[in-house]
Formats: structure tokens, C-alpha cells, sequence
């Protein structure tokens, strides 16, 4: 079993993806045998007032389609974003393109509830490789040390970064509450040498469709010579543990 | 469908590991650019010898998986490179020159080289990247190659065969300005395993100009799957995979 914790729906202002609908997005998923993945909406990154507006957009799109779990972002920045949260198991927030710290103390009571609520929290680093970015429109990435201190901060959240650099994902993984995708983690025998640094558990199976090519990602898995068992960790089962005991999700 | 890497880097002389990594992915053949980063990027004349004596070291150890490639710094003195082509090229039977980061290609100090390779009739695999956003020069040793500055460069000597470095990094843009000039190729490595570039550069040069390349720096560097399945997961037909992941590369090396 696949599980894809890190995609994506929607336009991207600066690249035209040819996975370009839910339709073909979900046939390719289908395709490179993921059984079920995690959405988010791409609109809220940069139109940052009409998150939510997103965030229902495709909830309808894909409340009837078994393959995606619905992930919503939120923009700590709005006014209601305290009011939202509670609704879901995740959330993602993408705090370089809303432009804030998670270090600031004006979100303490929204993490606060979050850890209340045992909420899992994705936390997007980057969408795109920083030397490829619009000049114009130059977005950094999220700072490793903010994110350190956030979860030492936090330690009851569980915090799952997504694309992430190599170095980045074994410096913040070693933070007891910190998990990572893979889709942005590549070296010679990608996850032979990240075994190496931080164990299976941390891992994620992340694909970052459609700015990557699925198949891509699934070669990190077919070609990674570990394990059977840190396999089945990285494919699936540590997000499965994310959830209750019991809780079916297929 | 068997495989040409046309872009290896390795830091090491024992690299069964990753000819067994690279064969399982039936990739049959791979060319060694160097250790090109070893030094920075303005290496001095003898530290560009060491960087090929392990190339040449390494076509001889292995040599029916290795094809290598001379490293040359523009910068170094014009004797040295002569003699350094004579070493590497025609007594060690290298196939090509490695352009890397010392200069960019549109300076007239490459153009001694470039002169050099065009008479021998052997390419130029040149590091290039769009430097829109990361700049010409990130560092101040550092001089990044736009795909403009290939152009420059192929204007010159119509006749040399160029190969473009990183596909994902020169991007939609270095594709549309290396369009019209038939004796520039362009690798597929360099970057994630971003989606839409291979497809758009079939679309607008043509499968016959792109050739597959990992980048793997071996032991390190970009993981080979990875960059092969960003052209086997592409959707592009057969006939384009088969001349970007073989045929082309098999041709420019012959």
C-alpha cells in the first residue's frame, strides 16, 4: 500500500502542469498504484484572502473520490483562521507564502489548540526549487532554525514537512515531533543514504504531483534496497499511524 | 530499452557500486565529466591534470561502462590546454570536453577551446542554467552560463556539437533560445524531477537534440531512477524516449 502525503490541486501561476485536472491527476495517481493521497488546494498559496473559498472548492470536488483526503490550508494571518481550525485531522499552512514566522507569539493560542486537539500540522517548505523562481516573485524557504524551535516549542504537534532539502529533512528530523516527505530529499540511492541519518519512522512517502513526475518518486521506493519493513514505514504505515486506532481510511 | 547517461560525476575510484546500480536500470553506458567541483571553480592547471587522471583512471578500470570527458578551466593558459587535449583526447582517448563554471561560454577564452574541438570534431558538454533568478554570478568565483551565452558560443562555431547541461535548469526558456541553432543538444539533468520540461523541449527541438543525463556525483549527487523516470514517466512517444535515452547520445559519442 501507497500513501502520498504530499499533493497537490489547481493552477501554479509560473509552471503549466500537463497533469493539469482532478480527472488526470487521479488516473495518474491510480496508475503509479498509490491507494490513497493527501490534497491540498494550490489556489489559497498565493491568493492568501480566499483560502477558505479554495479549501471548499475541492473538498466538493473530491468528497465522493475514495483515492483523496482532503487536507485544507490555512492562512494563520486571517482573522478566522482560529475558527478552523478543529475541523480536520490535518492541516497545512504555508507560513513563506503568507508571509509570517510560526515563531510569532500572536499564533501561540491558534498552536496552542492545535496541540489541544491533536491536530497533525503540514508545513510547507517550498513549492519550487528557489533557483528556478520567478524574479519577481522570489520566496525563500522556510528557515530550518524556525522550524526547530517551533516544534521544541510545540512538542505535542506532530509536524510534517513537505519538500524539504536532504540537509534540511535530517536537521529537523531530529526533533522528536518532526516528520518529512520525500519529495524534494534526493541523493545517489536517495533512501538508502537518508536511513543512514534518521530512522524509517520519520519518513514520509511524498510525491508533490504535479510539479514532480509521480513515477519519479516511486523510483525511490522500487529502487531504495532497505528494507521490507522500513518500506511498508515510508509507503504507509507511519501516516497510518498519524490516525486512531481503528480508524479506517480506505 | 537500453540507456546512455551522458552526465557522471564521481569523487571516487571505486565505483562497482554504482555500475551496478546504473546496469540494473539498464543503462549500459556512462560518461565521466569529473570531479569538477572538487576544487571550487577556477581550478589551477594541475588540479585540473588530477581531475582527469582520475577520469582516465577510471575509462581504464572500467572501461566497458566508462566514456570520459576532458575537464578544462578556460582560464588556465592556452599551452596547458593544448596539452591537456593532447593527454586526455588523443593519447587517452577521451570523448569530449566538460565545460563547467570557471567562465561563461560566450567568453572569448572558451572560444580557444571550443576552435580546438570543432577541428577534432569532438562536443562540448557545457554547465548552463536559466540565471533569471539565480544570477550570473551567485558567487564571486562562481560565473553561471545562460543558455544565451550558449548561443553566443554556437553562433561562433556552427560545426561543434554543444551539449547544454541541465534541461530542468536552463527550463522553458533556455529551450525557446537554443530553438533555432541545430548544433545545440541539451542533457535532462539538473533539479527535481519537475514535470511538463521534457515534454515542451520534444515539442519545440525535437527528441533528436535532448539527451539523458543524471548528474549523479557519485557517491553523492542526484539519484539516477529518479532522473530516469522523469523521462520514462513523461509523456512524450516511444520513438522520442528511446532517441533520448540512447540513440542521440550514441550518435554525438560515435
Amino acid at each position: 500500500m501507497i500513501i502520498d502525503v504530499n499533493v497537490n490541486y489547481g493552477l501554479w501561476p509560473f509552471r503549466r502542469f500537463p497533469v493539469n485536472s482532478l480527472r488526470k491527476l487521479e488516473k495518474n495517481l491510480r496508475n503509479n498504484k498509490i491507494n490513497l493521497s493527501f490534497i491540498s488546494h494550490l489556489g489559497g498559496v498565493l491568493n492568501f484572502q480566499e483560502v477558505d473559498e479554495f479549501n471548499k472548492e475541492l473538498y466538493r470536488k473530491i468528497k465522493n473520490k475514495r483515492i483523496f483526503y482532503f487536507v485544507p490550508i490555512v492562512n494563520l494571518r486571517l482573522a478566522d483562521a482560529e475558527e478552523k481550525i478543529g475541523e480536520s485531522k490535518f492541516i497545512k499552512i504555508v507560513p513563506t507564502y503568507h508571509y509570517y514566522s510560526i515563531n510569532d507569539k500572536k499564533f501561540s493560542s491558534i498552536f496552542k489548540k492545535i496541540s489541544d486537539l491533536k491536530i497533525s500540522l503540514f508545513i510547507q517548505m517550498r513549492y519550487e526549487d528557489e533557483r528556478s523562481h520567478n524574479p519577481a516573485f522570489k520566496i525563500k524557504g522556510m528557515d530550518v532554525e524556525e522550524i526547530k524551535k517551533f516544534a521544541l516549542d510545540f512538542p505535542e504537534i506532530k509536524i510534517i514537512i513537505l519538500c524539504g532539502y536532504f540537509r534540511e529533512v535530517i536537521e529537523v528530523c531530529k526533533i522528536e515531533n518532526v516528520y518529512s516527505d520525500i519529495s524534494f530529499v534526493e541523493s545517489y540511492k536517495t533512501l538508502k543514504s537518508l536511513l543512514k541519518e534518521i530512522p524509517a519512522d520519520k519518513i514520509l512517502f511524498g510525491s508533490h504531483a504535479p510539479f514532480l513526475y509521480v513515477e519519479s518518486q516511486i523510483a525511490k521506493l522500487t529502487y531504495s534496497e532497505i528494507g521490507k519493513e522500513d518500506l511498508e514505514k515510508i509507503s504507509s504505515k507511519n501516516i497510518l499511524s498519524f490516525f486512531d486506532r481503528g480508524m479506517s481510511l480506505l | 530499452m537500453e540507456v546512455i547517461d551522458i552526465h557522471v560525476h564521481t569523487k571516487t575510484e571505486e565505483c562497482e557500486d554504482l555500475i551496478e546500480y546504473a546496469k540494473k536500470l539498464n543503462i549500459v553506458k556512462g560518461c565521466l565529466l569529473g570531479d569538477v567541483l572538487k576544487y571550487g571553480y577556477n581550478q589551477k592547471e594541475e588540479q585540473v591534470k588530477e581531475i582527469n587522471d582520475l577520469t582516465i583512471y577510471l575509462t581504464k578500470k572500467y572501461p566497458s561502462f566508462f566514456i570520459g570527458f576532458c575537464y578544462l578551466n578556460p582560464r588556465n593558459s592556452k599551452r596547458f590546454i593544448e596539452e591537456e587535449i593532447e593527454r586526455c583526447i588523443l593519447k587517452n582517448k577521451l570523448k569530449g570536453v566538460k565545460l563547467e563554471a570557471s567562465i561563461w561560454a560566450s567568453d572569448r577564452r572558451v572560444f580557444f577551446i571550443a576552435d580546438i574541438c570543432q577541428d577534432l570534431n569532438i562536443p562540448i558538454l557545457h554547465h548552463a542554467w536559466n540565471t533569471f533568478s539565480l544570477g550570473k554570478n551567485p558567487s564571486p568565483a562562481c560565473f553561471q552560463t545562460d543558455p544565451e551565452d550558449i548561443v553566443i558560443l554556437s553562433k561562433s562555431f556552427p560545426k561543434l556539437k554543444i551539449i547544454m547541461a541541465h534541461l530542468k535548469g536552463i527550463d522553458i526558456r533556455g529551450i525557446i533560445e537554443i530553438k533555432n541553432y541545430e548544433n545545440i543538444y541539451v542533457d535532462t539533468s539538473g533539479a527535481q524531477p519537475i514535470t511538463g520540461i521534457v515534454e515542451y523541449g520534444v515539442k519545440k527541438i525535437g527528441s533528436e537534440r535532448i539527451l539523458f543525463g543524471s548528474d549523479v556525483y557519485f557517491p553523492y549527487g542526484r539519484d539516477i531512477p529518479v532522473q530516469l523516470m522523469a523521462i520514462l514517466g513523461s509523456n512524450i512517444k516511444t520513438k522520442d524516449k528511446e532517441n533520448i535515452l540512447f540513440r542521440n547520445a550514441k550518435r554525438i559519442l560515435e
